[in-house]
């Protein structure tokens, strides 16, 4: 295979992964709104969450093993395979997020922690899209990419502060000893979402620098 | 003719089965090329040098090899033997350093070696990898430069690099036939034993082109899979820089060793991203340096005197 179509079908595949696993993400903040609306079931969107998960580890995968078949170079390859180890941490806990809160029957909370959750869940989703984006842009102009890596710390510090700023409210909330427990565990859940976003935008970072030379 | 010209053939055979990893190596040892491919454009490259400008350093050697066909025949002989023992022994060794050594060595015998053109061959091999350094130092940042301007994919650059890589590759053996050729057939030059320069120079790379098609493979993949490490835009730098080195010595006229040439260029790649200078590297050098001509000129010497 002549390098230009290894690099269509690399770039195909990532296209791919990252297409699915932000979908997975979506899923994962549409369900989380669903759970903090309390009307309807969430377990219905937990299987969309799995499966968009589901459709992003078969891309992965595929990738993984064009890559084991020695397309590109070696510092590229480990460099792809190392990012989309670290970009899957993503959706795979977003996923267990919502499996979590459907098998340990978790309620929503009260309108007051509820804002909080909004808030933090909205940090989360900007922080995570502009990893993803970083993703893509590393694909078509590594030098922006940098930049985009840069947004993600910024965007993860002010998940870091809506995830305090919730614990604490929590904590000082009217609710018994075992709910503040069960959300904190929640919230740091959530909250890690956008640090796994910001160790997958390091790694962009990296391995754009890399290339500046 | 072809008893005469025996050693300088092997020689040959032996420059082109080490040294065409040089050009080569990492393009092969990265699956950038096939190594089948790579050896057919080695050894047209090769080819095409020798044949358009390797003429230069044909006049070089045979300036200072000793008068007589068995005089030449005896310090190509000597050059090849050395390079065998050296390798033997798994020693650093150069060919070009190898015929000096021989004709210095069967010079004993015939008056001495004219000490002008010997001074200029000994201080191109010290420019040699003083040289490729300041080559790849600038290359590094004009190749650098230029793909830091570019609004391209991480996996374009490595399209780009990809190609680099093939493009530096038939460079490179395009320069290293234009300057090896001489330590093949250069002690016969003028001394009558074939028609024609031309013919000269076609023998002698038809003898590096054949140890490239025969032997190289494994050559390439070791040296390969050692210059990989450096990544492929390094890789790219050091493969260039030997290969601009090794072009310009080519056009002066001096044959010089295309390994100590990359090892230039690797060092300059190293100096650019804050790199240790390897020592172990430093005195591979050194020690192909010394060891090499000693070597020859004793086994010149001593072969000559017993014949």
């Amino acid at each position: 295979m002549i390098f230009g179509s290894r690099q269509h079908a690399v770039e195909g595949l990532i296209a791919s992964y990252v297409e699915h696993a932000q979908a997975s993400v979506s899923c994962f903040v549409e369900g989380m709104e669903v759970w903090l609306g309390g009307a309807e079931p969430v377990a219905d969107i937990v299987h969309g969450v799995a499966a968009a998960e589901s459709r992003a580890d078969d891309a992965r995968r595929e990738l993984c093993l064009l890559l084991y078949g020695k397309a590109l170079f070696p510092e590229s390859r480990g460099d792809i395979l190392g990012l989309v180890e670290a970009v899957d941490k993503v959706p795979n806990r977003a996923e267990a997020i919502m499996r979590r809160i459907v098998s340990q029957h978790i309620g929503p909370p009260a309108p007051d922690l509820g804002e909080g959750f909004r808030a933090l869940v909205a940090s989360v989703e900007a922080c995570t899209t502009a990893m993803f984006e970083g993703v893509n842009v590393l694909f078509k102009d590594h030098h922006a990419a940098v930049e985009l890596s840069n947004r993600v710390d910024h965007l993860e510090s002010e998940a870091d502060r809506a995830e305090m700023e919730l614990t604490e409210r929590i904590f000082t909330s009217a609710l018994e000893g075992f709910p503040k427990i069960l959300y904190r565990d929640l919230v740091m859940d959530v909250g890690g979402l956008a640090d796994r976003a910001e160790d997958a935008s390091d790694r962009i970072r990296i391995i754009a620098i890399k290339r500046e030379t | 003719m072809m008893w005469w010209l025996g050693g300088g053939l092997f020689l040959g055979w032996s420059i082109g089965a080490n040294d065409a990893a040089n050009v080569f190596g990492t393009a092969v040892a990265s699956r950038v090329i096939r190594y089948r491919t790579a050896a057919l454009l080695a050894s047209a490259g090769v080819i095409a040098g020798a044949m358009l400008q390797g003429s230069a350093g044909l006049e070089t050697l045979g300036a200072i090899t000793p008068e007589g066909l068995g005089a030449a025949s005896a310090s190509a002989l000597a050059g090849a033997l050395a390079v065998t023992l050296m390798t033997l022994l798994r020693l650093p060794v150069s060919a070009t350093q190898a015929v000096v050594g021989g004709i210095i060595g069967v010079s004993f015998w015939t008056g001495g070696v004219d000490p002008a053109p010997l001074a200029r061959i000994v201080l191109c091999w010290i420019a040699t990898p003083a040289g490729a350094m300041l080559v790849a130092l600038a290359l590094y940042q004009i190749y650098g430069l230029a793909l830091r301007r570019l609004p391209i994919s991480m996996l374009t650059r490595d399209r780009i690099l990809w190609h680099g890589l093939i493009v530096a590759g038939i460079y490179g053996a395009y320069a290293l036939g234009a300057n090896n050729v001489a330590n093949v057939t250069g002690v016969f030059y003028g001394r009558g034993l074939v028609a024609s320069t031309e013919w000269l120079n076609f023998i002698g790379a038809a003898a590096i082109a054949l140890g490239i098609l025969t032997y190289s493979g494994r050559v390439m993949q070791t040296v390969g899979g050692g210059l990989i490490r450096l990544d492929a835009f390094a890789a790219l730098v050091a493969v260039s820089a030997e290969a601009v080195t090794v072009h310009v010595f080519a056009v002066i006229g001096v044959p010089v060793s295309t390994s100590q040439a990359v090892v230039g260029g690797v060092l300059g790649v190293a100096i650019m991203r804050g790199g240790d200078l390897h020592a172990k590297v430093l005195r591979n050098i050194g020690l192909g340096w010394i060891i090499t001509p000693i070597l020859a000129a004793v086994i010149g010497f001593a072969g000559y005197g017993l014949w």
